[in-house]
């Protein structure tokens, strides 16, 4: 099924991207988007860009592969609040994510989400991508090599950002 | 000496070096101070974890299958075409499309669709531009269509065939350079001290060959079974050579994947990819003219009416309007009548056509300015008042 004029090295190297990181992509975008369709047309997304778009000889194709997540799902989160924008200019009531009359709980729990996503919104960018990284299972390494940041830096960077985290939530 | 903050928390999550674990562990045992804070880190983390967790897909948002999601990577590549086909007739994206403003984007309005070769030579080169403006109200509604996009997208890319393949594109240093590389005079624009960019685009050559019964399908699945294409389409190969040409940007011009793509993996700041940061930007395409040769039997006038009524044109008007050009040697642009104006003006010694947007010419907008002259085609796209780009289009040397 894969195109088949891709040099071997690249095919396995993709290969194997994908199946040690197909589920964290997709867990970041999903808390990024909310949105199981969307963060799975994402997910798609970024690994297509992988194959298609990854320098060739770029060993750190782990990186790469979440800044780009992390990039395609900054692109679609603010295409949606333009386009939230537009609509509350036509006079439109949708919103993004309008509660769902439901059982209490489904209700609560969405407005938890809501506010998470708010406090996320509120950090520096870095700290913001560190705690989702971070929620979605990546080691300290893969962190570091993800954001560019040094690896002995990460206890301490994320120690900050969740304590950033925490005064903005409870603030 | 006590654990510091980073070795803390690198203990918690278990990514400390052995040598260090053992170390901190040991410390640890001995110190109630150190304890403390370790717990104090610990709760910290629970607690912010405790509410990103609620971020995190649960059974009912787990992701399709990852063999069903691999299979759709490699799909997703036969329907790159469908994103180009939708693009092409949003409202707004006429600049989307002009302000690519390489020499490749300005050598790709000779797409099939519209570079059909003259009936008599068989070769097409552009020796002018004509502006076509077209009301492509009905043509949005079939961009909604998916099944018809990744059907055009599909006979496209089952029908062309890349003869050669461009290398990736280089940034020179001086207009010397990219002259010798690209093989015609390289011009600038005298922009004062305003810093350029030089790039140099490698040409593309590719062979379309037609399938008459496919294309017709696709006009009837548009609901456009009144226009029908020619027999002497059947097979006919058209073959088209894009020369090497150069994009000099002046100013503050996004660059590289962000610029091609939208967005840099590497780029952690929130730098605006929309079209608000063309507004520092001047691009100045230059290319030579591509040529297209095609079967000296292929009526290029018939063809050419049929994709006009396909875009918008009513019968008679496109008719007319093909009659009138010579289809050997001109450039046509096709625009959207709602969203762009034209005139043609005098630049460089020659006449240009300037594309706006319709605001009138008084306001600072968006221009693309395009000319040919001794068969270089030539694009200019700048963000000011009329004057100014004008003046910036008869600079160039």
């Amino acid at each position: 099924m894969a195109p088949t004029d891709a040099a071997p090295d690249h095919e396995a190297a993709f290969e194997r991207a994908f199946a040690e990181h197909y589920q964290r992509v997709y867990g970041v975008l999903f808390q990024l988007m909310g949105d199981r369709a969307e963060a799975e047309d994402l997910t798609v997304e970024t690994f297509w860009r992988l194959w298609d778009r990854a320098p060739r000889r770029e060993w750190n194709l782990a990186g790469w592969l979440y800044r780009v997540a992390l990039r395609l799902g900054y692109n679609a989160l603010r295409a949606r609040r333009r386009r939230a924008r537009y609509e509350i200019e036509a006079g439109s009531q949708a919103l993004e994510t309008s509660a769902p009359p439901g059982p209490e709980q489904a209700a609560e729990a969405a407005e938890e989400r809501s506010r998470v996503r708010a406090a996320l919104g509120q950090l520096p960018e870095r700290d913001a991508q560190l705690l989702l990284l971070r929620t979605a299972g990546l080691s300290y390494k893969e962190l570091a090599a993800a954001l560019k940041l040094a690896p002995g830096s990460i206890g301490v960077l994320l120690s900050r950002a969740e304590a950033a985290f925490e005064r903005v939530y409870d603030g | 000496m006590h654990v510091t903050h980073a070795d803390l928390r690198a203990y918690l999550d278990e990514e400390l070096p052995t040598a260090d674990r053992a170390r901190t562990a040991a410390h640890l045992e001995g110190c109630p101070d150190c304890r403390v804070r370790l717990n104090g880190v610990a709760e910290q983390a629970a607690r912010v974890q405790a509410r990103l967790a609620t971020l995190a897909p649960d059974m009912a948002d787990a992701p399709q299958s990852a063999h069903a999601a691999r299979l759709q990577v490699f799909d997703r590549q036969r329907k790159d075409g469908v994103f180009m086909v939708k693009g092409l007739v949003a409202r707004r994206s006429v600049w989307a499309g002009l302000a690519a403003a390489t020499a490749l984007a300005v050598a790709f309005s000779f797409a099939p669709v519209r570079a059909w070769a003259g009936q008599f030579l068989g070769l097409f080169r552009v020796e002018r531009i004509q502006v076509v403006q077209l009301d492509t109200s009905g043509l949005s509604a079939l961009a909604d269509n998916a099944t018809l996009a990744e059907q055009i997208s599909l006979l496209f890319s089952d029908s062309v065939r890349i003869v050669h393949e461009p290398a990736d594109p280089v940034v020179v240093a001086s207009a010397a350079e990219a002259s010798e590389r690209a093989g015609f005079p390289v011009r600038l624009l005298s922009a004062g001290s305003v810093q350029s960019v030089i790039t140099v685009r490698d040409g593309m050559a590719f062979e379309v060959t037609a399938d008459r019964a496919r294309a017709q399908g696709i006009l009837d699945e548009a609901g456009r079974s009144d226009l029908v294409l020619p027999e002497a389409l059947e097979g006919a190969t058209i073959a088209v050579d894009v020369p090497t040409g150069a994009t000099v940007a002046y100013g503050e011009c996004p660059t590289g994947t962000q610029a091609e793509f939208g967005f840099d993996p590497d780029d952690t700041a929130e730098r605006p990819t929309s079209r608000g940061s063309f507004r520092a930007c001047v691009l100045f395409a230059q290319i030579p003219s591509p040529t297209v040769n095609a079967p000296a039997d292929l009526n290029v006038a018939e063809l050419a009416e049929i994709a006009l009524q396909f875009v918008g044109m009513s019968a008679e008007e496109a008719s007319e309007f093909s009659q009138t050009v010579d289809w050997t040697s001109t450039l046509v642009v096709p625009l959207p009548r709602e969203a762009a104006a034209y005139e043609q003006v005098a630049v460089d010694g020659v006449t240009g056509t300037l594309v706006y947007e319709e605001r009138g010419t008084t306001a600072e907008q968006f221009y693309m300015l395009m000319w040919v002259k001794d068969g270089i085609v030539y694009g200019l796209q700048a963000f000011g008042l009329r004057g100014e780009v004008l003046a910036l289009a008869n600079s160039v040397r």
